[in-house]
């Protein structure tokens, strides 16, 4: 790797470096005495820590290596030094436990030029030391490389040289390769722990101006314990993920959650920013293994990691992983490229017409642009992709994070047209291509209970949702009444609970039937069914009003073949039942699959029986019916048969349906 | 169930002897089930699509009040 002077300050060029004096040696890699291995000749290049850094300059723009790579001793050394270099501007775009400690709180009388808020900096911003860069992180190194943020100075640490003179920059390569090409001086710290990483991690020797040996564990980072909300979030992320499916799981708490619930699945790859700790296990179950990669086929590709001994043990010397610059990981055009890519990314908020807070939340900054933009862009462009925004519904203090309109002080990260499915714990909504009334009403069914009466109010205030639109419950959407049916070939459709959001596929499947088929299910002519007409099929409130559809296609692309739904009479205990098949679909056992779920779902409430009016030329509905396990008996007036089914005792309904494998279970898209 | 005003239940084409040919509507009394149905009570009326009634002789033939003019439904 060449330097370059691109960017650089003429006044305040760094001072050249004085040799140590003598000659040191290091092991080559592991730098284990017992290993055998050669020492490989550091040179003058290895100096003590303060002699290093006695060639920063004042006014110097110092950039600080990523994450658990972060240059911990030298800059100890640096806030220590006295006098210290005046002025200087720290460059990072994460750091964690690398500043000194004072009092139990991270401690810098630097300046922060960050690109990412984490814990560590935020607390800089209340002394006006933090000045955060909102940007995406794959386009830092043209800023780096176009000189509009030159970097005087590059703190980094790395592995022991190999036989050849090359370091590796271990767990994080991301910003470093563009760093290396533009800085005029760079300071590694050289760490037998620090992992050998394999990709583009490698660095000679000779692009160092001075190497300082330091003998300490790797940093290490711990995800903390997650709770139930957001377990169940990430039990929904996982549901909807694929086997074959390539992922970015970014450094969020949920998304990194829902890794430990795919151990169930096949031949996942990994491409994302970073990797943590829970992959490993995934690698180890053989559920990672790349197989179905279109780029990178067999191979991890990270651009940093974040995580324990355990993680840095499986990266080092690893050659099926790939670390690689964080603009070639990260580019949404090289993030298409993966068939079937997943990218997760939690947020802090949404508004109701899917405008993203992901790096401001109630006036602060947390967090960053990061990786996010590009990844879903890239998911999104990607066959088969799914880009996914994640939250909790509520904020720690029982605020809904779903807003009628994001606030002064919540930034927007990702804009409404990029975003697809959002996941809550109760549920998915799946908003690209849908209107803004669809878009909240979708929002709403994943809100908390608590607050969707709140936020259809302020829908209907902004224009959002017609006036006349309610929500038949408050409950959250029964996600575990959704069913996978194999019909009569062998095709798989899903049964689900009808939701609010459901009016224009139902009004679709509506549309697709002859006059003939509209007389028989309403007995009547009926040209179009009018809001409140379509609302009453599908905006139920699951326990006396009850709806059903058969859909097929994959959630974001579902076409709704079939309805089914039943009223109960509080009298009686029988419930008036109606369904609608899909003209291309009538034949293929769907009214058979919708009667079969309808009637087992109505047992398990108790409901006693079934009636139905069918036309006496409707044979087919007929049939299905007279099919219904049960006392099934049948009166007729001059226009309609009525149909009486009078449940069995038994709870045995029908053996081809099963629930949906317990990842698909908990599929529940509000659309 | 509630009984609401009369809906229109169908509508076809019928021809008079000269081959000219209308739209006949249907409406009838009845009471909407939750699930949508329309149940019928009692006798239906007819219209042409300008609102003139017209009289059913049988399910076949109709004629128009207003000018006695014979309608017969036309069968495709």
């Amino acid at each position: 790797m060449t330097r370059s002077s691109t960017g650089t300050h003429d006044n305040v060029a760094s001072r050249p470096i004085p040799a140590f004096g003598g000659s040191w040696t290091l092991p080559i890699s592991g730098m284990s005495d017992s290993s055998g291995s050669s020492p490989i000749d550091l040179g003058p290049k290895l100096v003590p820590a303060e002699r290093a850094l006695g060639a920063i300059r004042a006014g110097s723009r110092v950039y600080i290596g990523t994450g658990c790579a972060a240059p911990r001793s030298l800059l100890t050394r640096l806030e220590a030094m006295e006098p210290g270099p005046a002025d200087l501007e720290f460059v990072s775009f994460l750091t964690t436990s690398a500043l000194p400690q004072v009092g139990g709180a991270p401690r810098s009388r630097y300046r922060h030029r960050a690109f990412f808020v984490g814990s560590e900096v935020r607390g800089l911003a209340g002394n006006g030391q933090l000045d955060y860069v909102p940007i995406s992180l794959e386009d830092i190194p043209r800023l780096l490389t176009s000189g509009r943020l030159p970097i005087d100075v590059a703190l980094l640490q790395v592995s022991p040289p190999d036989a050849r003179g090359f370091v590796s920059l271990g767990v994080s390569v991301d910003l470093a390769p563009a760093v290396l090409s533009v800085a005029r001086t760079v300071i590694a710290e050289i760490n037998p722990a620090m992992p050998r990483t394999h990709g583009e991690s490698f660095v000679h020797l000779t692009r160092f101006d001075a190497v300082v040996r330091v003998d300490s564990p790797v940093a290490e980072y711990l995800h903390p314990e997650i709770g139930d909300v957001a377990e169940r979030v990430a039990r929904y992320i996982a549901s909807i993920i694929e086997d074959g499916s390539t992922l970015q799981i970014g450094l969020g708490r949920v998304p990194n959650e829902a890794l430990r619930h795919l151990r169930d699945r096949c031949d996942l790859g990994i491409h994302s920013d970073v990797i943590t700790d829970g992959l490993v296990d995934l690698v180890e179950a053989g559920v990672v293994t790349g197989r179905c990669k279109t780029r990178y086929r067999d191979r991890i590709v990270a651009s940093y990691c974040l995580g324990t001994r355990r993680l840095y043990d499986f990266v080092d010397d690893n050659p099926g992983l790939q670390f690689l610059p964080i603009d070639q990981v990260c580019h949404p055009g090289e993030v298409a490229r993966q068939s079937h890519m997943v990218s997760i990314t939690q947020a802090f908020a949404i508004d109701l017409t899917g405008q993203v807070c992901v790096d401001q939340f109630e006036g602060e900054f947390y967090g960053g642009v990061s990786t996010q933009v590009g990844f879903i862009r890239g998911a999104a462009h990607s066959h088969g992709g799914k880009p996914i925004v994640c939250l909790s519904s509520t904020t720690d203090d029982g605020a809904s994070r779903i807003k009628p309109l994001l606030e002064a002080g919540d930034g927007v990260g990702i804009a409404r047209s990029d975003v697809h499915y959002v996941i809550t714990e109760y549920g998915i909504a799946y908003l690209f291509g849908k209107s803004i009334r669809e878009r909240a009403l979708a929002l709403i069914e994943v809100a908390h209970p608590r607050w969707r009466e709140s936020l259809l109010t302020s829908a209907k205030q902004l224009g959002y949702v017609r006036s006349e639109q309610y929500l038949a419950s408050q409950a959250a959407y029964p996600v575990h009444e959704e069913r996978i049916v194999t019909l009569k070939k062998g095709v798989k459709i899903m049964i689900r609970p009808a939701r609010a959001g459901d009016a224009g596929a139902l009004e679709a499947l509506f549309h697709r039937l002859s006059p003939d088929e509209v007389y028989t299910r309403f007995f009547r002519c009926v040209r179009s069914l009018t809001y409140r007409e379509l609302q009453t099929l599908c905006n139920v409130n699951h326990e006396t009003e009850v709806a059903f559809l058969a859909v097929n296609g994959p959630r974001e692309n579902e076409e709704v073949v079939g309805s089914a739904c039943y009223f109960l009479s509080p009298t009686t205990n029988l419930a008036e039942v109606a369904f609608i098949v899909s003209p291309e679909w009538q034949g293929a056992g769907v009214g058979t699959a919708l009667q079969a779920r309808l009637q087992e779902y109505a047992m398990s409430r108790g409901v006693r029986g079934f009636v139905a009016d069918i036309l006496p030329r409707n044979a087919s509905m007929l049939r299905l019916i007279a099919r219904a396990p049960g006392i099934v008996t049948t009166s007729r007036d001059e226009n309609a048969v009525q149909v009486t089914v009078l449940f069995p005792a038994s709870t045995e309904v029908q053996p081809s349906m099963s629930p949906a494998a317990s990842a698909c279970s908990l599929c529940g898209v509000a659309a | 169930m509630e009984i609401s005003e009369p809906r229109q239940i169908n509508e076809f084409k019928v021809i008079d002897d000269q081959g000219r040919e209308y739209t006949l509507a249907e409406f009838q009394n009845g009471t909407e089930t939750r699930s949508l149905k329309w149940l019928t009570a009692g006798p239906g009326s007819f219209e042409l699509a300008d609102g003139t009634p017209v009289d059913k002789i049988d399910d076949e033939t109709f004629r128009i009040a207003t000018n006695d003019t014979l309608l017969h439904r036309h069968t495709r």
